[in-house]
């Protein structure tokens, strides 16, 4: 037995076998660490009702501002309401499944649609659109990404803890850097203090912590 | 270090109450409570433990009857503008001067409970949250949503009602403006006083009425010899009052 593998003592077998099952273990959790842990921590959430931004604002032709206005003291609307939706939706407008689902599920018997809310901020955070978008003239893509071309219905994950999410998108509209999703779809986080407090030392305004918290 | 001419530019965000009006009837107080979610218990006798942002202080002249003088300081936080003690003593950066209008601010959610800046400020201004706030019966639907209620375990203080600021700097920034105007934004406390006691305004603007109030004659500040040059200034006519102001209240 002299040519073939040189024997090991046993002190030597230990600790390869103790080395052995280290790092397949090491492998096993960092494989769990990469795929698993993201779906454990994520929910996948898709709206209640499959809106689309792309057709309503490119094929039908309505403005952001018809639905996402400012009111006068300077405030934000956010999510529009239902009699901003019912003013067009009255009946049927089109031949689409869930446009029918909208107008008899919600609008006939009076319903609102519990969307799903992505871009919600944490109780001591206070954000002005005014400040941001009258004053400063940043693009709304700029913090919320690409929502002007979503033409699936938008999916989003929130993460379980923080309930910060992430807006899934396809393919065509720019990401914002998230792994752990399919190469036809794309990402974009929503606005965390890390990307708030860089875009203002970007832009050399003011990272005074009452401007945004309360 | 800047030079005088740079720091009269900024905003300066200040205050003065007049001492000579002011009844002590704590509208301000109570106002300041409503507005900024500062929690109460049912039982408010330990003073050394109750939360208070604005707290009236009952001041006489030690005089016998009739020459006997009473005078009441409500004391919001001072803004102090230099060398800010609780600012300078924060291990968390909880606690910022804000450059741009000299508000000297609290983040709660960042404090984490030392309370070295209640030890450090010189007016006993901060205030430490020892339990969870409790909100009993119908309390809880009279919450400002504008203002995050604190939890157990954090400083909070007189913010100079920062948020009224955003809010009135939203509606100038809808209308396409970047400054304020002199009555948009002012503080609850300010905004409750029924004796028009309280004047709020940048104090480095000559346009407001604040900054011609703080060159009378009538004017100090408390404690001015710790030289942190307060924001807040008070008004007297009486000797005595402005004597006793840089030495104890």
């Amino acid at each position: 037995m002299e040519s073939g593998v040189k024997k090991l003592k046993k002190g030597e077998r230990e600790f390869a076998i103790t080395a052995g099952v280290f790092f397949v273990g090491l492998i096993i959790f960092l494989l769990a660490g990469w795929t698993v842990l993201p779906r454990l921590s994520y929910a996948e959430k898709v709206q209640p009702v499959e809106f689309r931004h792309a057709f309503h604002g490119e094929d039908v032709g309505i403005t952001c501002d018809t639905c996402h206005f400012f009111y006068k003291d300077g405030s934000w609307a956010g999510i529009p309401k239902m009699e901003i939706c019912v003013d067009c939706h009255v009946y049927l407008l089109g031949q689409s499944p869930e446009e029918k689902k909208f107008v008899h599920e919600y609008v006939l018997k009076n319903r609102h649609v519990k969307w799903g809310l992505y871009f919600r901020q944490p109780e001591c955070v206070s954000f002005s659109h005014s400040s941001h978008v009258r004053m400063a003239k940043v693009a709304c893509e700029t913090c919320h990404g690409p929502q002007g071309l979503s033409k699936k219905p938008t999916e989003y994950r929130t993460n379980r803890i923080t309930k910060y999410s992430f807006v899934v998108y396809g393919a065509e509209a720019p990401s914002n850097n998230y792994g752990g999703l399919k190469k036809e779809k794309s990402v974009w986080g929503t606005i965390r203090m890390d990307e708030c407090a860089d875009c203002h030392r970007s832009r050399g305004k003011s990272t005074a912590c009452f401007l945004c918290h309360k | 270090m800047k030079t005088r001419e740079e720091t009269s530019r900024l905003i300066r965000y200040g205050m003065t109450i007049d001492v000579d009006k002011c009844t002590g009837c704590s509208n301000c107080a109570v106002a300041c409570h409503m507005e900024n979610n500062v929690p109460c218990r049912t039982d408010e006798t330990d003073k050394s433990r109750n939360i208070a942002w604005m707290r009236i202080y009952k001041v006489t002249n030690g005089a016998e009857y009739p020459l006997t003088r009473i005078v009441y300081f409500p004391r919001p936080c001072m803004q102090c503008d230099h060398h800010t003690p609780c600012v300078s003593v924060c291990p968390a950066s909880a606690t910022n001067y804000d450059e741009l209008t000299g508000v000297v601010d609290q983040i709660n959610t960042r404090c984490i409970g030392c309370r070295y800046c209640m030890a450090a400020c010189p007016y006993m201004v901060r205030c430490f949250n020892w339990w969870d706030p409790v909100w009993v019966g119908d309390t809880g639907k009279q919450l400002n949503p504008d203002v995050a209620p604190r939890m157990r375990g954090v400083v909070e203080k007189c913010t100079f009602c920062s948020h009224r600021y955003s809010k009135a700097k939203n509606k100038a920034h809808n209308d396409g403006r970047g400054y304020l105007k002199e009555d948009e934004y002012v503080p609850a406390c300010v905004e409750a006083c029924p004796m028009g006691a309280m004047r709020f305004g940048d104090l480095n603007n000559p346009e407001h009425e604040v900054s011609r109030l703080i060159k009378s004659p009538r004017a100090f500040r408390l404690l001015e010899k710790l030289h942190t040059e307060p924001k807040v200034y008070y008004l007297s006519s009486s000797r005595w009052i402005r004597d006793m102001a840089d030495n104890y209240v």
